[in-house]
This record gives structure tokens, C-alpha cells and sequence, in this order.
């Protein structure tokens, strides 16, 4: 189990080394040592043992959050081209249902792109949310994405769950 | 002008529309988060539009890969980045309640 996350690790990166070179054979060589490299850093930062991401699951979530980053676009430019400055900003805190930094942190990054809400990182159970429309926002649409964003890793994500109360 | 030529233009002129409107909002917004909003969405739209402009102008399937990764990394560094700046921004703010809806600025 712990060799197949690796080799496919390697595998990754090896692909990314791949497109980014345009499959450059004759540097095969620093290529190689470049993935190995990667993989070993990788290894470092986030262990086999910790919950692992379904590659096939975060293309499944791909197009919504291609839209979702499209129409965040949209909306901002949209206020910020309007001559009345349509915003009203402001600090929500968000309970988190999850403990586990690696996927809190993607979750920020997911809220970030998301229209109208920028994350200000996870800290203590909550995630700050900056919020450039307050009066649109709901909080159950974060919690939504929180959920979608567990999903997105393998079943022992679970052992980081709190219960809600 | 081929048609491939038409859609370019139109991709690299929406994307530079948005990049227009994240330096707008940058000048506009009152607060700094606000300031973020601007920057890490409508910019990542912007490069997105571009680098599919780029891609269809490159022709090929490889480069379109490559350009494909390069628009990913931006999208991962900007979500990244705007998180560690608004968790500063939010460290150094007065914070008399968390829901004040009203931030004092020069909101017009």
C-alpha cells in the first residue's frame, strides 16, 4: 500500500517533468534526479501515512470548480468596474468540522477562488472567511465546500472528524 | 484573419479586460482583503482566458499540457499566497467584533 503511494508519486512527477520539458530525452538523465528529488521532498512534507488524495475524484470536482473560478472572476470585476462600488466586506468564522491541516488549507484555497469569499487560513476549528458582499453570503455554502473537499481524500480522513454539537 | 485568429483575439482581450478589473479593484476596494479579492480572482480568470488563448495559438497538444500546468501552479501560488497575506492582514486589523460588517474606509 505504502510502496504503490510512492510509485505513484514518482509517477506524477515524473509526468509533470515530462510536460513541462516536452519529453526532452536527452536530459533524461536530470530529469530523473529531479523527480526522485521531488518525490523524496514530498515524502517529507506529507507522508504516505497521512490521508491520501483520489486523483480521480479531484477530476470529478474539476469542471464545477473551473465555473465556480470563472463566475468568481466575473463577480469581483463586475464590482469593481461598477461606478457605486457595490461591496461590503467584512470577517465571518466558519466552524470546521475537520481538524486536518493539509485538507483545511486546500479547503482555503478552494473558498479562495470561490465568488465572493477569500480564506484567511484555518486556526483553531474555524476557518476565517473574508467576505466582500456580507449580505449575499451564506455560511452553508462553505460548509458545503468543506464537504466536497473531504471527499476528495480517502477514507482515513475520517479519524480527523469532530463532532458537531 | 482565420477564425483560429478571431477566437484569440477575443480570449487575449477578455483576459486582458479581467486583468484590468483586478488592478481596478486593487485601486478601488477600501481594505486590503478586499484588495485580495480583486487580485486572486478576477487575475486568475484573466490568466486563465490568456493561457487558453496561448494554447489554441500554440496549436499543439504538448504545449497546451504545458501552458495547461503553468495557468494550475498560478492558480495553486495565488490560493496560497492570499490565504498568508489575509491571515496577516486579518493578525494586524483592530478586531472590536468579528461580524462589523462596516470597515472603516474611504468607501465612497
Amino acid at each position: 500500500m505504502q510502496l504503490v503511494s510512492v510509485l505513484n508519486r514518482l509517477a506524477i512527477f515524473g509526468a509533470l517533468w515530462a510536460v513541462l520539458t516536452g519529453g526532452a530525452v536527452d536530459s533524461l538523465v536530470y530529469g530523473a534526479v529531479a523527480v526522485v528529488a521531488a518525490t523524496a521532498l514530498s515524502l517529507l512534507i506529507y507522508p504516505v501515512a497521512q490521508p491520501g488524495i483520489v486523483v480521480w475524484r479531484v477530476v470529478a470536482l474539476l469542471p464545477r470548480f473551473l465555473v465556480q473560478s470563472g463566475l468568481g472572476g466575473l463577480d469581483v470585476a463586475r464590482r469593481a468596474f461598477d461606478p457605486r462600488l457595490p461591496i461590503s466586506p467584512g470577517w465571518v468564522d466558519i466552524p470546521l468540522s475537520h481538524r486536518h491541516d493539509a485538507a483545511n488549507v486546500l479547503l482555503g484555497g478552494v473558498i479562495s477562488i470561490l465568488p465572493g469569499t477569500l480564506s484567511a487560513g484555518p486556526g483553531d476549528g474555524v476557518m476565517g472567511v473574508h467576505v466582500l458582499y456580507l449580505p449575499n453570503f451564506t455560511p452553508a455554502e462553505v460548509q458545503a465546500d468543506e464537504t466536497r473537499v473531504q471527499r476528495l481524500f480517502d477514507s482515513r480522513i475520517t479519524e480527523y472528524g469532530v463532532a458537531r454539537g | 484573419m482565420s477564425g483560429t485568429d478571431l477566437v484569440v483575439l477575443v480570449l487575449l482581450g477578455a483576459g486582458l479586460a479581467f486583468y484590468a478589473a483586478g488592478s481596478l479593484g486593487l485601486l478601488r476596494f477600501p481594505d486590503t482583503a478586499s484588495r485580495l479579492h480583486a487580485l486572486t480572482k478576477a487575475d486568475n480568470l484573466g490568466l486563465g482566458l490568456v493561457a487558453l488563448a496561448a494554447a489554441i495559438y500554440g496549436g499543439s497538444l504538448a504545449m497546451a499540457a504545458k501552458i495547461a500546468l503553468v495557468w494550475l501552479f498560478a492558480v495553486i501560488a495565488a490560493g496560497t499566497t492570499s490565504q498568508l497575506l489575509a491571515r496577516r492582514t486579518r493578525l494586524d486589523e483592530p478586531r472590536p467584533d468579528a461580524s462589523d460588517s462596516a470597515p472603516d474606509g474611504e468607501a465612497r
